[in-house]
């Protein structure tokens, strides 16, 4: 696949993912914010950072793996699923290069998802 | 002429259903190749085994000179392929879907892709969701024309198409196979394809039972209606029958190959009151050979035929 097959495919995949991304980006900050919140109020005495830290750091990388699960079975069940994997079947130059191309976009969500949730993590655990 | 499709000995079960029974038919370039048979009867199959998107049980087969079992990507490349339920990317616009199948293929197909989406009507910012099942069949045609393919397989192109578009794009199809190219389609509307066809190959559950080039095949093919005297019995007559009924002293039959000079004999025949012998629409000729191929009789084949 040249590189325009691949930035088009990346462009797609980004598209089905988008939403995927946000809401796991959104429903895990919530959490956060909720076990920072729980645990410095409702715990006396309060845990120490490094604990809190922890399990903030923990709650991101469930939740990423999680991402991660749903994000495989959109690039490539959804696709069996609604008959498009023939659309790209018929158009795309190999099946290799596709895999290849949608691991890779997978790849870089998920890994641009635990940095960010990670660093929202060290942020609330101060 | 040369072929673009081999089919030799090709045979595929599902299960315990045969989808094709050993066909042989060699499709050749630059005509309309009309391949028609009742739902089930193998059509797509032998689409797909062609493209290399099924496998055959058996047999071999070949496309532009590529064997498909092991050269199905490559074929693909340079074969434009519509299936029957054509699958797109509901999300996406008709400009999106455009712009994105064109990352797969040469810089000509974007513009290509315009110029026949434009030509259909297609707006360009509307979801393909929001489509109706016509306009998507239309966004489906305009990526498969676009890559200006080699050849072009269609599986029921016009299905949802209404008759105005369906005649164009018909018309459209015997345009591209004056370029040199070769268009197979496979379809229900036998009238419309009549209009546009130069081989006609009928398939009857899973075997082919006619291919021919349709002019042929429409010489070949008449219905002949006897009157007879009463009480008498029709006579012998060079041919063969593919159907046949009597209604009183009025016998009618579709019959293949009628000898030379055999009208004129029945006319003096004593049993014979009048003989009459009339052209069939290939929808006529159709519904006589699926009758005929049912019957356990031995199933005739059109001389001629470009088949194996």
């Amino acid at each position: 696949m040249n590189a325009h097959g691949f930035r088009r495919l990346a462009w797609k995949e980004y598209r089905v993912l988008r939403p995927i991304w946000i809401s796991m980006f959104g429903i895990t900050v919530f959490l956060q914010l909720l076990m920072s919140w729980s645990l410095s109020v409702l715990s006396t005495p309060p845990p120490e950072a490094q604990k809190v830290a922890t399990i903030l750091f923990g709650v991101a990388l469930v939740m990423t793996a999680m991402y991660s699960l749903g994000c495989t079975a959109a690039l490539f069940a959804a696709e069996r699923e609604e008959h498009t994997h023939e659309f790209l079947c018929l158009h795309a130059p190999s099946s290799r290069a596709l895999i290849a191309g949608k691991a890779a976009i997978g790849l870089t969500s998920t890994v641009g998802l635990i940095v960010i949730l990670w660093l929202v993590a060290a942020l609330l655990s101060g | 002429m040369q072929s673009v499709i081999k089919f030799d000995a090709v045979a595929k079960q599902f299960g315990t259903q045969m989808a094709l029974e050993g066909i042989s038919l060699q499709i050749p370039s630059g005509v309309v190749f009309a391949l028609l048979g009742e739902n089930g009867a193998g059509k797509t199959t032998a689409l797909r085994i062609a493209l290399g998107l099924e496998s055959a049980d058996s047999g071999e087969t070949s496309v532009l000179g590529l064997d498909s079992a092991r050269q199905g990507r490559a074929i693909r490349r340079r074969v434009g392929y519509l299936p029957e339920r054509p699958t797109l990317y509901g999300w996406m616009t008709v400009d999106e879907i455009g712009w994105f199948t064109a990352g797969f293929h040469g810089p000509s197909f974007q513009p290509r892709y315009g110029e026949l989406a434009a030509g259909f009507g297609l707006p360009g910012d509307r979801k393909i969701n929001a489509l109706s099942k016509g306009m998507r069949a239309k966004v489906a045609l305009s990526l498969v024309m676009a890559n200006e393919p080699e050849l072009l397989i269609l599986d029921e192109p016009t299905s949802g198409l209404d008759t105005l578009v369906r005649r164009e794009f018909l018309q459209s199809m015997v345009d591209v196979a004056a370029t040199g190219r070769t268009v197979v389609l496979s379809s229900h509307q036998i009238n419309e394809v009549e209009r546009v066809a130069d081989y006609v190959a009928i398939l009857h559950a899973g075997r082919l039972i006619v291919v021919d080039r349709l002019d042929d095949l429409k010489q070949q093919t008449q219905q002949l209606t006897l009157t007879l005297q009463d009480g008498a019995t029709v006579p012998e007559f060079g041919g063969e029958v593919l159907t046949q009924r009597c209604s009183g002293r009025q016998w009618q039959a579709v019959v293949l190959r009628l000898a030379d000079g055999e009208l004129d004999r029945l006319r003096e025949d004593e049993s014979v009151h009048e003989a009459e012998l009339r052209p069939l629409a290939l929808e006529e000729i159709f519904v006589a050979y699926l009758t005929h191929a049912g019957q356990p009789a031995a199933v005739p084949r059109a001389e001629g035929a470009p088949v194996s």
